[in-house]
């Protein structure tokens, strides 16, 4: 694969990713949790074909390193750990935890009140890592940044333009 | 060789891809299993209810799914023997989600409504002490829970008593909740002693809402009224 043929597969990557993210709040955005596997199975896979594509080019070094990142990259980490930590099954009677409103005790397994949702957050906040990372190498060429920026603004205005004409329609 | 960037795509992707799969099949199993037909809805949770989805919209919503068809006219129709199945299943998928969401006040009632279908004393009082104890503020799930106090007034103790009447000074303040009793009242001669207990026990001002609330409902039923 030639210089320039790694770089038009990069391209579309980009725009692909730019289209990717926007396209998530409609439907994948919403309150329903299938899409959210949709969408990870659709950032997963695009991130598997540009690693594949980095692999390939054989890189010594990528366009924006883990260095100039590490602060945001450990923020993240932590809050997926955080994330999954709250849905360790405890040891029984372990956890205590009482509702204000009646003065209730339950004791729960897990950390969290609702350990299928927190799973479910943890994959979300997983996706919005890989997404930042990708953005951040693909978007790390001037030329490309600008295509990626342009679609992004024409689909947010796209977006705008669905969205008003549903809450003319349908009222919501 | 590759880089740290490649390696950690490939590592991520392979990752996002397995969890995003699992997560799309959990949450889509159960109302692909669901089906169309109504012996389609009963087949889904007899003789085992499917797995519960992670979410707690799709937990509610299978929760939902499983009462509707316990009283769906394909199911009444049905014998005794295979509604109740329907009923006992209602009642394992409720609890197991509420193992895992203690909070879950909805569910819990929803418990509730599925012991009491099947006449299990204990395990409606349970489950319906436990709704009202992690939701006692949610005028949409006292509402519910004054249904099923009603509904299975055989199977209910003093103390649930008392806390029925928690659920009806509670709906009895608020914009929407007096509505329910208000029509309850209207249409049930034998709720309004007890409406009328708790009603008497609340400040001037919300009980001539409560007395206006009840004249409208009154007369949007069609009831001839007094002069």
């Amino acid at each position: 694969m030639s210089r320039a043929e790694r770089s038009k597969v990069s391209d579309a990557i980009g725009v692909w990713l730019a289209v990717l993210t926007v396209a998530c709040a409609v439907p994948f955005g919403g309150n329903i949790a299938a899409f959210w596997g949709v969408q990870a199975m659709l950032v997963g896979l695009t991130a598997l074909v540009y690693g594949g594509v980095v692999a390939i080019q054989r890189r010594r070094r990528s366009t924006v390193g883990f260095s100039s990142i590490w602060h945001i990259a450990i923020l993240w980490a932590v809050f997926c750990a955080a994330a999954i930590f709250q849905t360790v099954q405890s040891p029984a009677g372990l956890l205590q935890f009482t509702v204000p409103a009646s003065g209730a005790v339950i004791t729960p397994g897990t950390i969290s009140l609702a350990p299928g949702q927190t799973a479910l957050t943890a994959m979300q906040l997983a996706v919005y890592g890989i997404v930042f990372y990708l953005a951040v190498q693909l978007a790390g060429r001037g030329a490309r940044s600008e295509v990626m920026l342009r679609v992004v603004f024409w689909l947010v205005v796209a977006v705008a333009i669905f969205g008003l004409l549903l809450s003319s329609t349908l009222g919501s | 060789m590759a880089n740290a960037s490649s390696l950690f795509l490939i590592a991520g992707g392979l990752l996002l891809v397995a969890s995003g799969g699992y997560v799309t099949a959990r949450e889509i199993q159960a109302f692909v299993s669901y089906g169309e037909t109504p012996a389609q809805h009963v087949s889904a949770f007899v003789p085992a209810p499917p797995p519960i989805p992670l979410s707690s919209d799709g937990q509610v919503s299978i929760a939902q799914d499983c009462q509707a068809t316990s009283w769906a006219l394909d199911t009444l129709l049905r014998t005794v023997e295979e509604r109740q199945s329907v009923v006992r299943s209602c009642y394992a998928l409720d609890t197991e989600i509420t193992t895992h969401s203690p909070t879950n006040g909805f569910v819990w009632a929803m418990a509730a409504y599925a012991a009491g279908e099947s006449g299990q004393s204990e395990n409606f009082k349970a489950a319906l002490q436990q709704s009202f104890q992690v939701s006692p503020f949610e005028q949409w799930i006292a509402e519910y829970r004054v249904d099923l106090s009603e509904r299975y007034s055989t199977l209910m103790s003093p103390a649930l008593f008392d806390l029925e009447r928690k659920d009806l000074a509670m709906l009895a303040q608020s914009k929407k909740g007096i509505r329910s009793i208000a029509e309850r009242y209207a249409n049930s001669p034998d709720f309004r002693e007890k409406v009328v207990e708790v009603v008497s026990g609340l400040p001037d001002s919300d009980q001539r809402r409560f007395l206006a609330e009840v004249k409208k409902a009154v007369s949007e039923l069609g009831y001839p009224q007094q002069p």
